[in-house]
């Protein structure tokens, strides 16, 4: 068995998921409605543990960082009498530490599988729940509160993903493999959530990114942006196609973005929104 | 800061029906309603609304009940109402906001809902009937290729989040210090210009708060526009067609003695007023029957059958108010007219407000005992009260006691006695499309805060129902007086009194007793 991934020993990995969708179903006295919005962001390395299996490349203590909520709500009613059913599901926070690891079979034209969670553990953050249940009628009227803490696990699989052969940069989308699962609070017959990400070879990862502040944060491209590197000097550079910048850097030199470059539209006017950085410590 | 849901309760519909349902449009191709939207039980108001074509409300109808002088019946207020794309200016750049279902993000509806008094500072106290809110969300594309621009709907999880538009008068957040050492990505999110729009259509039932002394009936309708952006606007301008039928479709069949009395002419028509802010004409004396509402005590200016392409600008902050434009009042006992000089408020404009109406016609009797006189006898208006199918828009009133009918000033509505019903900054124009439409047109140069709404349309219109039976029996009685030099089948005539109001009779000929804007002095 022989790959070029054998020969990889690191790969930094930008991992996104982000579940939105909103369903309603009318039964013959009610109504059902199911409102999920999650958004699942992780940034890690993996790295290699290769076997005589094929290459493996993974990351026992990878986090990934969790917002979102999920409202199910469900009401039945009669004449004289109804019921209502709301349970609204919040998730924000870190992961417990967890495995992600990606499998490579270069005997079988370099397919991938891509998940989280090894040995019955998946990686899970606290999710509370609040239950109001109603029941109205004529001659009664109550209204139960519930509230408790849940676990909400981040479980996915990618399978049936090809790899190229040649190892490089790799972004992937829902379109890239199968399986996927839904989300923790969705229902079976929900809609899959999206996936993005970027599977990079070492050391390359970028120091800045430019993005929209929707829950996609959709790159915005090629614009230019001023940063004063660790001897003081101003420098411009210009966003790829996927709103990254590259510095080559080596040291322990610190960069700062100084701004957007907003002489023109579309980003003329636009303001500067939130601002986050994902730390890639080197791996022992 | 508010997120979509906060910035909604500013909404009529959602004050007056906070529960309302609505069905969810727009980004996320799954997206349904989170309750079906349910008009409810029908009401007086119906109306045809097309989501594929959101910015058109068509077929708008009432159902009036029977009233002494008509049956009961369901007339045509509106063939439609248009909310035409909404300009803004923003750095220079013009953005169009097409009101399209691209960019529609929420409709409501719903056939009830109260606005309680004292409950708001920018609703009246209202019972709502059959109503809609839609909401639109735009917002500048910033992954459009450089120098160049296009509008995208805004994501729908950006507006679920707190800071999805600033508060007022709040400063745009410091930029942080964004460092990275070898081993960091940082990540930084650009913020494009957002702008909401929201169109309500809101009927009400009846009331009598849209004229002075609660003498009338009204079923008020609320088809304005709201909107706010997260960035300054430095220009924005607005246009909404309001077109009735061209032809009236009310009965008066089978109504005696009316009908055959007070015959109307259903070609619709189109006449504006404007009040006398003379402190000396206040609406309770007039509803007297010794003084009956004629025209040169209660109006100031006036033009009746306006045709296709007449516009005017109906209020500015440019109009500083004072001595105004001089305006001609019949003397009957002189036989000649007087000059007055009209004194004006600041920011009141050509006109006050717009009716449109099918005329009536003086009983069959009259116009055949005077073929040939020139008596106008044919074509007869209504006001300042329509007895039948009138739509009223009233951007101004005279100095009168009812809050409900006082203006802006620079924080909000019903403020001001005899000051216009639109935001201070606000220039308003209105031209008449054709005889039975026009457009409300509105536009501003003052730099719009973020985080603010802007109200286009806030003062709303009217249907005309009915007054009140002691009303019109004092008011005709009133008119009576006036009449008497007539054939005595004129003072039962409603078509005569309104004519009497109008008109002062010299042998012959009709004599107007405010003489029409533009026409020459005798």
């Amino acid at each position: 068995m022989s790959s070029l991934w054998f020969n990889v020993p690191f790969l930094y990995c930008r991992f996104r998921m982000v579940v939105s969708h909103s369903v309603s179903k009318k039964t013959e006295n009610g109504v059902s409605t199911h409102d999920a919005q999650v958004v699942i962001a992780g940034a890690f390395r993996l790295q290699a543990g290769h076997s005589v299996l094929g290459p493996y490349f993974s990351n026992n203590h990878a986090v990934f960082r969790v917002q979102g909520r999920c409202v199910d709500t469900w009401f039945m009613a009669q004449p004289g009498y109804r019921q209502d059913v709301k349970t609204t599901m919040l998730m924000s926070g870190v992961t417990t530490p967890n495995v992600v690891s990606l499998r490579i079979h270069p005997e079988h034209d370099h397919q991938g599988v891509f998940k989280t969670g090894a040995d019955g553990r998946d990686p899970v953050v606290a999710m509370q729940v609040h239950d109001v249940r109603k029941i109205a009628s004529a001659n009664l009227n109550n209204t139960e509160e519930e509230h408790s803490v849940k676990e909400f696990r981040v479980v996915f699989a990618m399978g049936e993903w090809k790899l190229p052969e040649k190892p490089g940069e790799l972004r992937f989308d829902g379109t890239s493999g199968t399986s996927l699962e839904s989300i923790d609070c969705c229902r079976l017959t929900c809609e899959r959530p999206e996936v993005s990400g970027v599977l990079r070879l070492t050391p390359g990862i970028p120091a800045f990114r430019i993005v929209d502040d929707s829950v996609e944060q959709n790159p915005i491209p090629n614009c230019r942006i001023r940063v004063q590197g660790p001897d003081r000097r101003e420098q411009e550079f210009e966003a790829d196609a996927q709103g990254e910048v590259f510095i080559p850097r080596t040291g322990d030199e610190v960069y700062t973005l100084l701004g957007v470059v907003q002489d023109d539209l579309p980003l003329a006017g636009a303001l500067l929104g939130e601002w986050t950085v994902e730390s890639m410590p080197d791996l022992p | 800061m508010p997120n979509l849901e906060t910035l909604l309760n500013d909404t009529l519909l959602l004050t007056a029906a906070p529960d309302a349902p609505w069905k969810s449009y727009g980004a996320s191709p799954g997206a349904l309603e989170a309750a079906a939207a349910d008009p409810g039980t029908p009401g007086r108001w119906n109306w045809s609304h097309d989501v594929r074509k959101p910015g058109r409300v068509s077929g708008v109808t009432y159902h009036l009940l029977r009233t002494p002088w008509y049956v009961e019946q369901t007339p045509t207020v509106l063939e439609e109402l248009l909310w035409h794309p909404i300009e803004v200016g923003y750095r220079g750049l013009p953005l169009t906001l097409e009101l399209t279902k691209k960019f529609l993000v929420r409709k409501y509806e719903t056939s009830r809902g109260t606005v309680a008094k004292g409950q708001s500072a920018h609703w009246l106290p209202a019972e709502l009937d059959r109503s809609m809110l839609l909401v639109f969300g735009f917002q500048l594309n910033l992954r459009a290729k450089s120098k160049t621009f296009s509008l995208e709907p805004i994501p729908l999880d950006v507006m679920e989040r707190d800071d999805f538009m600033p508060r007022p008068g709040a400063k745009p957040p410091k930029a942080p210090v964004m460092k990275v050492t070898r081993t960091e990505t940082g990540t930084l999110q650009l913020v494009p210009l957002r702008v909401l729009v929201c169109a309500e259509f809101v009927c009400c039932q009846e009331s009598t708060d849209y004229v002075p002394g609660a003498k009338a009936r009204t079923s008020r309708f609320r088809p304005h526009l709201m909107l706010m952006s997260n960035r300054p606007l430095e220009r924005l301008a607005a246009k909404i067609s309001i077109r009735r039928p061209s032809m009236s479709t009310m009965a008066h069949e089978g109504l005696p003695p009316a009908d055959d009395q007070d015959g109307m002419s259903h070609m619709m028509a189109t006449g504006m007023w404007s009040d006398s802010n003379s402190p000396e004409i206040a609406w309770e004396k007039i509803f007297t029957v010794s003084i009956p509402p004629v025209w040169s005590s209660i109006f100031s200016r006036f033009k009746t059958n306006l045709p296709a392409g007449a516009g005017y600008l109906m209020a500015s902050p440019d109009a500083p108010g004072g001595p105004g434009f001089l305006s001609h009042r019949w003397n009957d006992a002189a036989g000649r007219y007087e000059q007055h000089q009209e004194e004006l408020m600041p920011g009141q404009g050509y006109f006050d407000n717009i009716h449109v109406a099918p005329p009536m016609r003086a009983p069959k009797t009259l116009r055949d005992l005077y073929p040939d006189a020139k008596l106008n006898l044919e074509e007869i208006v209504m006001a300042p009260f329509c007895i039948h199918d009138c739509l009223h828009q009233h951007w101004r009133w005279l100095p009168a006691k009812e809050k409900s009918l006082h203006g802006w000033d620079e924080k909000g509505p019903y403020a001001v006695p005899g000051a216009p019903h639109i935001p201070l900054h606000q220039h308003l124009r209105v031209e008449v499309e054709s005889p039975h439409a026009y457009a409300y047109c509105v536009r501003s140069e003052q730099v719009l805060e973020p985080g603010r709404w802007e109200y286009i349309l806030h003062e709303g219109l009217a249907y005309g129902i009915s007054a009140s039976h002691d009303v019109m029996g004092k008011m005709l009685l009133g008119g009576r007086a006036l009449l008497s030099p007539w054939p005595s089948e004129a003072q039962a005539s409603w078509a005569m009194f309104y004519w009497v109001l109008r008109y002062s009779r010299t042998r012959d000929r009709a004599v107007e007793r405010l003489l029409e804007d533009g026409a020459p002095v005798p």
